[in-house]
């Protein structure tokens, strides 16, 4: 028992969800896990879960506030719809919220406890005081039955009575009974395991052979059977095994207080948990001096100052680690930011906003085709933009953004083989290092070969180099070039065909020119492509605000390169204008490989994603294969984003096994993401939770995104 | 991934019969018996049938009701009415007794900002566990002055 010395230490702790452990092994491993940290416990230990009623009011009403704010028809149009699926999930659910504590007695540092506590369960933990039972005060009524009623005005302050678990009975616990069931009453209530004592081995062992010996003697006794003395002198081998194999003896009891908004509904669900729970333990209604008592348990109040009679039950660290149950019955969390989905089996929509930083948060998404990853894409962009008004650009390659398009009334930017010119010597960096080695990569692109590594690429480099850095230096300041007086290709082969002062120097300038020529200059497959001035207009002509847009390529012929370079070169004007302010901006970029299998390109795009960071602009690629983002550099893309969601990777789950990135998943997660259907996906935000997410649309994003 | 609950391995059941332990047994035997004395004076054979009430209720009041003997619950639940009394009507019978037997009348109204106070004052800081900074970019690089547990060894004291 607590010494009046040892302190007490509190934490909150985050539900996970238990359907990411959904099989006979998963749970094993997790029964075991728990068990595992409970052998060793210090000292007192009491465990809590509250739940309490929670409702979407919070997010309808938001976007309701945004659909009257918003000058923008189409936005306020989209909010409503919004509304109207908030509305609906509300009507057909009876959401709770529910947060975990553990109150530790301990001289150990808190920050050891939370550590073991976050290893132990996998899930963050935080040092924290706990919540309080109820607010304000309460008094003590003796009718129409013993129950505890708020002082003066409720103010929406409910009933509560408090039950007492007395004896457990042989039965079967797991995860999902009895406690998880009690949970799923939907009832508001609050549950505490307390653990008064774990005994010493060797003293729990001394008492348990101790019973044994006594039950003996009577059995050496009497005549015929005693079946009762038998399962009895089993009941404490078993223990004794289980002992033996490293659990320890706790001694523990339950209590639950249930609220209510009146008596009579008082008196209904306290039957109900009563009724629930009777297979595996009695609970009885406190009345009179022990309900004012009981409350204590509630708090970190130790249990020796608690002064009722106990009853408590001595239970192995195996049994007592399924009391633990309700830490994986994550219910309905925060709604602060814009629907992720909603979690598969619970079935409460999951919010998160990753705007609470001062920095985006990038994310990577991956999934095989025809799973939904372009479809929730467009959900969540136009989430983003309706509800938060955060503008996006979207580059994709297939045409779908069409839907997006005509959804937000947006500006479509198709760019086209035939039609399109995008000019490599545009100015996209402030500095002419930075440009020179920009326009440098778009080359390397076309040329198919990087001019590095090499002693010859090196020269190459250096006098393709000299050769823009010539023509830059006309203009003076590199910001007075526009794109309608940026140099052409020609004019670069030209300047580099006469540079050099050595014969061999003046020879590969001269080849570098003609091999660039022959690519994007005359007849060249891509001088229509990259020789002359920019058609498409990327400036903020002035606008403090730019809007939403959306880039597609699939007018490009299915030219690998073509579609490389109007990624890259798209993407570097929008990494261009995000210098300008720190205005929230979501740039997602769809089958992002097209562009990060050229070597050059990856490049650029690791300078992307570290500047886009900065700036507050949230990157989101997205492929059908994670390995591609854990290959050589690409990694270092991968580890700017935090947020990742994961469609089925039936192909290609080595490297969930395998990458060290991926050692957080345990086996159960591998298999879900292995077995994932359509829609569905796996949400991991670092140091946040994972999330087994289904992508049940609004009927408004089906009307409108259904055919990508 | 399941657990079989135990019977209380700590607990011997106690022998009795016909389920009711020997010990309630006899103290309902031995108050049946003392009502027979006591009251064959007073009402004659009568006192029989007292006699087996009284058994029948000692051995009910030391049945248990939710894991107490029900004689102990309902005097807790006694209590609770005459603290209510004590507290709400204090000129009343029971109010008096309730304050004659100094019942708890802080039980009757519990404020949550005492019952579920942080664990504050126990808690004290421990300066070990955190790093100071003189400038906030150092925070960056990790380069913060920390507290040690003990004197760093090498360091001279003079
Ligand atoms: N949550 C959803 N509900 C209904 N239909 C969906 C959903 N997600 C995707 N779809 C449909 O499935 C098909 C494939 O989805 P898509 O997003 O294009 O997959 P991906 O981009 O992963 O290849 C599309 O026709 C789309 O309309
Ligand atoms: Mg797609």
């Amino acid at each position: 028992m607590a010494d009046k010395s040892v302190p007490v230490r509190t934490f909150l702790i985050e539900p996970f969800d238990i359907m990411l452990h959904a099989t006979e092994e998963g749970v094993q491993a997790l029964q075991a896990r728990f068990a595992t940290w409970l052998r060793t416990l210090p000292g007192p230990a009491r465990f809590f879960c509250w739940q309490t009623p929670a409702s979407l009011d919070a997010k309808i009403a938001q976007v309701s506030r945004a659909a009257r704010e918003t000058d923008d028809e189409r936005r306020a149009a989209l909010l409503m719809e919004y509304r109207r699926h908030y509305e609906l999930l509300q009507a057909e659910a009876d959401y709770q919220r529910t947060l975990c504590g553990m109150a530790l007695w301990t001289d150990e540092t808190p920050r050891a406890l939370a550590g073991g506590l976050i290893s132990a369960f996998d899930t963050p933990v935080v040092e924290a005081p706990l919540p309080p039972l109820f607010e304000g005060r309460y008094e003590l009524r003796e009718s129409p039955f013993w129950h505890l009623a708020p002082v003066g005005r409720p103010g929406g302050r409910p009933l509560l009575a408090v039950l007492t678990g007395y004896e457990f009975l042989p039965a079967s616990w797991n995860f999902f009974r009895p406690l998880a069931s009690v949970l799923r009453l939907n009832i508001p209530l609050a549950l505490v395991v307390d653990i008064p004592k774990t005994f010493e081995r060797n003293a729990a062992v001394d008492a348990v052979e101790n019973i044994i010996a006594a039950y003996q003697v009577h059995l050496s006794g009497v005549r015929g059977e005693d079946s009762r003395s038998v399962t009895r002198i089993n009941d404490c081998r078993r223990t004794l095994q289980e002992i033996n194999a490293g659990d320890a003896l706790h001694q523990v009891q339950i209590s639950i207080a249930v609220f209510a908004p009146d008596p009579k509904t008082l008196k209904r669900r306290v039957h109900e948990v009563i009724n629930e729970t009777r297979p595996w333990f009695l609970l009885r209604q406190e009345v009179g001096e022990l309900l004012s008592r009981s409350v204590q348990f509630f708090s970190h109040t130790p249990t020796r100052l608690i002064t009722i009679p106990p009853t408590t039950w001595p239970v192995t660290s195996r049994e007592l680690a399924l009391m633990l149950a309700p830490l994986g019955y994550r219910k309905l969390s925060t709604t602060d930011g814009v629907l992720r989905g909603e979690a598969v089996g619970a079935a409460y929509p999951v919010f998160h906003n990753s705007w609470r930083d001062k920095r985006a948060t990038h994310e990577v998404w991956v999934g095989t085709t025809g799973f939904g990853k372009t479809f929730l894409l467009n959900g969540y962009l136009s989430r983003e933009y309706a509800e938060a008004g955060i503008p996006f650009d979207l580059l994709e390659p297939m045409g779908h953004g069409r839907h997006i398009v005509e959804a937000f009334n947006l500006p479509w930017y198709v760019l086209s083989a035939r039609h399109t010119c995008l000019n490599p010597q545009d100015v996209m960096f402030p500095t002419l290092i930075e440009q020179k080695s920009h326009t440098i990569r778009i080359y390397e692109t076309v040329l198919g070969r990087q001019l590095s590594s090499g002693q010859r690429e090196n020269l190459e480099r250096g006098l393709l180099g000299e050769a823009l850095e010539i023509l830059y230096a006309g203009f003076g300041d590199l910001q007075a070039v526009t794109p309608d007086i940026a140099p052409l290709c020609e004019t670069v082969c030209d300047v580099l065909a006469g540079l050099g002062d050595k014969p061999h120097i003046q020879q590969v300038a001269r080849d570098l020119a003609d091999e660039i020529a022959g690519l994007c200059t005359g007849s060249g497959p891509w001088a229509k492509f990259l020789n002359g001035h920019t058609t498409v207009d990327f400036g903020r002509s002035g606008r403090q605000q730019i809007g939403p847009r959306v880039f597609s390529f699939h007018e490009l012929e299915g030219d690998p390169v073509m579609t490389a370079l109007a990624y890259a070169q798209v993407l570097s004007a929008i990494r261009r204008d995000s210098l300008y302010d720190e205005q929230p901006r979501i740039i997602a970029v769809d089958e992002v490989y097209r562009l990060m299998r050229h070597p050059s390109l990856l490049d650029f795009l690791i300078e992307a994603a570290k500047t886009f960071r900065t700036r507050r602009k949230k990157l989101v690629v997205i492929d059908q294969q994670m390995s591609i983002f854990l290959d050589g550099k690409a990694r270092l893309v991968f580890e700017n984003c935090p947020i990742r969601v994961i469609f089925s990777q039936r192909q290609g789950m080595n490297v969930f096994r395998e990458d060290a990135a991926f050692q957080h998943l345990n086996k159960h997660h591998l298999d879900i993401i292995a077995s994932l259907p359509r829609f569905q996906y796996v949400l991991d935000i670092q140091d946040e939770g994972i999330f087994w997410l289904v992508n049940r649309a609004p009927l408004s994003e089906i009307a409108r995104f259904g055919t990508t | 991934m399941a657990a079989d609950i135990k019977s209380h391995v700590l607990r011997r059941d106690e022998k009795g019969f016909a389920g009711i332990p020997f010990k309630r047994l006899l103290l309902g035997g031995v108050s049946g018996g003392m009502t027979l004395i006591i009251a064959r004076f007073a009402v004659g054979n009568l006192a029989f049938l007292l006699a087996a009430l009284t058994c029948i209720l000692a051995l009910m009041l030391t049945g248990s009701r939710g894991g107490l003997p029900l004689w102990q619950r309902l005097l807790y639940r006694l209590r609770g009415t005459l603290t209510l009394a004590a507290a709400r009507k204090p000129k009343s019978l029971s109010g008096r007794l309730g304050n004659t037997l100094d019942m708890p009348t802080g039980l009757v109204v519990l404020d949550a900002e005492a019952v579920f106070a942080p664990p504050e004052g126990e808690v004290e800081a421990d300066m070990t566990e955190w790093v100071t900074f003189a400038r906030a970019d150092e925070a960056d690089h990790d380069s913060g002055l920390v507290f040690v547990e003990q004197a760093l060894e090498g360091v001279s004291h003079g």
